[in-house]
């Protein structure tokens, strides 16, 4: 009996701590923040934007709103700048003649839209060169995703007595805790390549953290690949693996 | 990136703001950020006091209003940024962009608030000068908390033991804070019309540039008065 209370005790003790206390409060804390995201990346991180650059994601027909009254208030601000300068120049170039005035306020216009649309050209060519990073947010937006999909099989779990496994309850929380640590580790490199191209001395070390969580990932068997967590733990390894193949990409 | 959510920030937590602004924290954001945001605050105002002349005046102050106030900026920073570098600050030109335009967005959002107020006395006084007079206190009120608010940030930003010319530096932040008066009402003079007069066409700038702001003023108040 005192046999196995220490080995449930030595169990507990040596037990990840997102699955020693209750799983709902460790889903929040398994979830990406927007300002974890920022200070990751050291970028202020959007929907649609990755500091100034655009996220590929930016131009889908689901962001496309987004993009679009961005767009709209770049045009608006430019406005403000242009036509009051256009104004003022051909005023005084003009000699205060009105219709001389009305005559170069077009310019001021197509000025506002020209440069609103040099503006998005260089925010996109920058998103270009951000091409890693913002695949990695979409992954990290697809772990937030299954973090809620998990949240609410709880929920419905503890509501409805389900016969939902706990077993492979915990396979999940480990598959999310692991995912989540690879995509922060990607993060981390991504940001450390990006900011000191030659301080490469910490990627070695994340990348093979990164190798080895694919590989536990991997190892989790996955009991029922048809219900809703042996779906997510599967979208998991997909996602680690996405981590890997982008990363691995980015050290060729 | 949630252009309004910086300036909510800036105004809920203004201290946390500076910190973020002496660390040099997302500086393009927060200046992309209050840009937007004060534009928008000052174009609604702007149409508003627009609505006294009507029609096309309502677009052209949409247009004019913000751009007085951000122009201003742009012709005034500058002139700041060199002689405070002259005098040994260690802040750099992004730095006093986002200063100078935390203070014009809390202008702008003040402006914002007066704007119901403004819309009631639009709609039941009728007479320009009265007109003229409540915009020039309102801005006047607006402006000064403003300057008042970037004066305070400026002077925490450089003090500390380790401030060098402090006090010259003191002296130059209230001269400047004078030049951007100046330099804002005499912008403000030749982009006008911004309130359009009623009864009469649509003018997109009044033809006579002689004559100056404050004569203008003074002007309307002795008419108020029955001088």
């Amino acid at each position: 009996m005192s046999e196995e209370t220490n080995q449930a005790s030595q169990n507990s003790s040596t037990e990840p701590s997102y699955l020693r206390s209750s799983p709902i409060s460790n889903l929040d804390n398994l979830r990406i923040s927007q300002q974890e995201q920022d200070k990751l990346t050291d970028l202020d991180i959007s929907d649609v934007t990755m500091g100034w650059a655009y996220r590929q994601t930016a131009f889908s027909p689901q962001r496309r709103l987004t993009w679009l009254s961005e767009q709209l208030l770049t045009v608006g601000v430019a406005l403000i700048f242009c036509l009051p300068i256009t104004l003022l120049l051909s005023r005084s170039l003009s000699g205060d003649n009105v219709q001389a005035v009305w005559r170069w306020l077009p310019v001021g216009g197509v000025g506002a839209i020209a440069l609103t649309t040099f503006w998005t050209g260089y925010r996109w060519q920058a998103g270009q060169r951000l091409i890693i990073l913002s695949h990695l947010l979409d992954e990290i937006d697809r772990f937030n995703e299954m973090v809620a999909a998990v949240e609410i099989l709880e929920e419905l779990g503890s509501t409805q007595n389900s016969q939902l496994n706990l077993e492979n309850k915990e396979d999940v929380l480990e598959a999310l805790h692991l995912t989540r640590e690879s995509l922060v580790c990607g993060l981390m490199t991504e940001r450390v390549m990006r900011k000191h191209q030659r301080l490469m001395a910490r990627r070695q070390q994340m990348f093979s953290n990164i190798e080895r969580n694919l590989a536990t990932l991997q190892q989790l068997q996955v009991n029922d690949a048809a219900s809703d967590y042996g779906r997510l733990l599967n979208e998991a390894i997909q996602i680690g693996t996405s981590v890997h193949h982008e990363l691995s990409r980015e050290r060729t | 990136m949630n252009h309004f959510s910086v300036l909510i920030t800036l105004l809920r937590d203004r201290k946390t703001f500076l910190e973020d602004v002496r660390n040099s924290v997302k500086l393009e954001t927060k200046i992309a950020s209050l840009l937007i945001s004060s534009s928008f605050f000052f174009a609604v105002y702007g149409a508003i006091i627009g609505a006294y002349g009507g029609g096309l005046q309502i677009i052209s102050s949409a247009i004019k209003l913000p751009a007085l106030y951000l122009l201003t900026l742009i012709i005034c920073i500058p002139t700041l940024y060199f002689f405070d570098i002259l005098f040994g600050s260690k802040l750099d030109f992004k730095q006093y962009v986002t200063l100078a335009l935390t203070a014009v967005s809390v202008i702008s959002v003040l402006l914002f608030s007066f704007a119901p107020v403004v819309l009631f006395f639009l709609i039941s006084v009728k007479g320009y000068d009265f007109f003229l007079l409540l915009n020039v206190l309102i801005m006047a009120i607006t402006g000064g908390v403003g300057i008042k608010l970037f004066y305070k940030g400026m002077r925490d930003m450089v003090s500390g033991p380790e401030a060098p010319e402090k006090d010259m530096r003191k002296k130059l932040l209230q001269g400047w804070v004078f030049l951007y008066a100046l330099v804002g009402s005499q912008l403000g003079w030749t982009l006008r019309p911004f309130f359009g007069a009623e009864g009469q066409a649509f003018q997109i700038f009044r033809p006579e540039i002689s004559g100056n702001f404050y004569a203008k003023v003074l002007e309307s108040v002795a008419t108020m008065l029955g001088f």
